[in-house]
């Protein structure tokens, strides 16, 4: 059976009904970034649904196998760089893996403290501009790229860059903790959770956000379960789940921390769920800030990794990555897989704006907080 | 309405950018510093390099270098690096550095192509600066003293 080409922009449907009206959302619209959603509506509701990704593929994974282990760190990271250091890790794990390093503890802290720092920073990124523009809440979106760019300048203070790190190479961090780090990062998290508490109530409380949101695009558990959505979008729906307490990795296994879940799925709780997950990462930087051990930082991993395969499970922002590196006995990887959470959230999508108003569909693509790059790698 | 009386006394965050410059922090990756008495022009640089930006050149130059006697050095096309500094780290001999100097637009492409000999030149932008790569011991590379002080005002 040959499928003809969707055409782009308004057209009439030849094989639906009559009434319906077949509208591409994207690639060029303000929200939807590097991905086209092909929407089928009827009057003002959404019949169907189908998002067309692949505008911004670069073959990550082809492009791994020319090039060594450690100059794969900086272009596999590349796909979000609101989310670097998550990226960066879970390709390292499976390489200490396959050579037998052992990070020490305060390497593994030190990699904690950063991923974290990436969870808030990502999630502050996704609440000004996925949750806050698309509801029309131009405040939020302010404050809180104003407070990101507090934590962006920590991060560069500690590794170099202020988005693309490549901090974490196999045997550990690149550098320890600078100079006055620690006390300046107990400072902002001090001013954070004062924060916290002012975007309660300027957003997630306010009536105008809750009458948007409320209600909007429900998923429910053994939808969610089924379609295999991870991260926030499926502990939104009641699941609770995540590698940082069913696989340990890092630090994470001393650090004391909840997973919060909502039972109702919808995009309000979407929402809340990266709030909620905010106040955690705040708690386990400062546990870290207070068990960090003394000692060295990294040990010195070879360049060329033994036969065989592993994977690399990190909890990312946008849900569970995971990374499957094949060595051959070369100094380069013979094969790397990757599976994010941004790509596998989107399967959601068609499901979620059926029968819906057009006006909601922004912010039910916001509450997934998809990124078109990484899905499309 | 308390939010927005109160951001009237807030004093602003933007800054006014070539006269005024931010503060940037120790061990910022900016351009590279190339020692070039201390490159033996092994080329891990060049091996490591993920964006391949780095060639091994010849130098012709009337100096002498005992440690590198084909005289050749990393050049960096800067139109390719991303400033990781994978190079600065591998680099056994602790011959490249990090510089704070991130100004590095051009009005000729080719001018991106820096030479070992403009890589070693000590860099402009010298604020806050201290390496914190090679400065630890003392004994490798060099620690800059902070000439300018750079605040906003």
């Amino acid at each position: 059976m040959t499928t003809e080409p969707p055409s782009p922009g308004i057209s009439i449907s030849k094989t639906a009904e009559p009434s319906t009206l077949d509208v591409s959302v994207g690639p060029q619209h303000p929200g939807s970034g590097h991905c086209r959603i092909l929407i089928r509506v009827d009057g003002d509701y959404i019949v169907s649904a189908d998002p067309d990704i692949g505008y911004v593929h670069r073959g990550c994974e082809k492009i791994a196998e020319y090039r060594n282990y450690v100059s794969n760190i900086p272009h596999l990271e590349r796909p979000n760089i609101a989310d670097a250091i998550h990226l960066n890790w879970g390709y390292v794990l499976p390489i200490e893996e396959l050579q037998g390093v052992v990070v020490p503890p305060r390497g593994k802290y030190i990699s904690t403290i950063a991923a974290e720092m990436n969870r808030i920073m990502s999630h502050l990124y996704g609440l000004a501009i996925m949750q806050g523009v698309f509801s029309g809440h131009t405040t939020i979106f302010m404050w809180a790229f104003g407070d990101r760019d507090l934590f962006i300048e920590l991060a560069e203070m500690l590794t170099g860059a202020r988005l693309t790190y490549s901090f974490l190479v196999p045997g550990g961090p690149r550098r320890d903790l600078p100079f006055g780090f620690e006390d300046r990062l107990s400072r902002l998290l001090d001013y954070f959770e004062k924060r916290l508490v002012e975007y309660d109530r300027i957003f997630f409380s306010n009536p105008s956000v809750i009458a948007r949101a409320k209600g909007i695009g429900v998923l429910k558990r053994e939808d969610a379960k089924k379609l295999g959505v991870v991260g926030p979008v499926l502990r939104a729906s009641g699941v609770k789940y995540d590698v940082r307490k069913v696989e340990p990795y890092g630090a994470y296994a001393d650090l004391e921390f909840d997973i919060p879940t909502f039972e109702e799925g919808d995009s309000y709780s979407r929402y809340l769920i990266r709030f909620e997950e905010m106040k955690q990462s705040v708690r386990i930087i400062r546990q870290a800030l207070e068990k960090i051990p003394k000692g060295p930082i990294a040990r010195k991993a070879p360049l060329v990794a033994p036969e065989g395969e592993a994977t690399g499970r990190v909890e990312s922002s946008r849900g569970e990555i995971t990374y499957l590196v094949m060595g051959d006995n070369s100094d380069k990887p013979s094969r790397v897989k990757i599976m994010n959470g941004s790509f596998r959230n989107l399967i959601a999508l068609p499901f979620l704006v059926r029968n819906v108003h057009v006006a909601d569909m922004p912010i039910i693509y916001g509450s997934l907080d998809y990124w078109p790059v990484e899905a499309d790698r | 309405m308390y939010e927005g009386i109160k951001h009237i006394f807030k004093h602003t965050f933007t800054m006014k950018y070539p006269y005024q410059k931010v503060l940037l922090p120790k061990g910022f990756r900016g351009r590279h510093l190339l020692y070039m008495d201390k490159c033996t022009g092994c080329g891990i640089c060049a091996w490591i390099c993920p964006e391949r930006c780095i060639s091994m050149v010849p130098v012709t130059d009337n100096k002498e270098y005992p440690q590198n006697p084909e005289k050749r050095f990393p050049q960096y096309w800067y139109a390719r690096c991303c400033f990781c500094h994978f190079c600065t780290e591998y680099c056994p001999t602790g011959a490249l550095d990090y510089t704070p100097d991130y100004e590095l637009a051009e009005y000729d492409r080719e001018l991106l192509l820096w030479s070992p000999e403009r890589l070693s030149r000590p860099p402009t932008n010298i604020g806050e600066y201290q390496s914190v790569f090679h400065g630890k011991d003392g004994n490798q590379g060099v620690t800059f003293e902070p000439v300018i002080k750079q605040k906003s005002k």
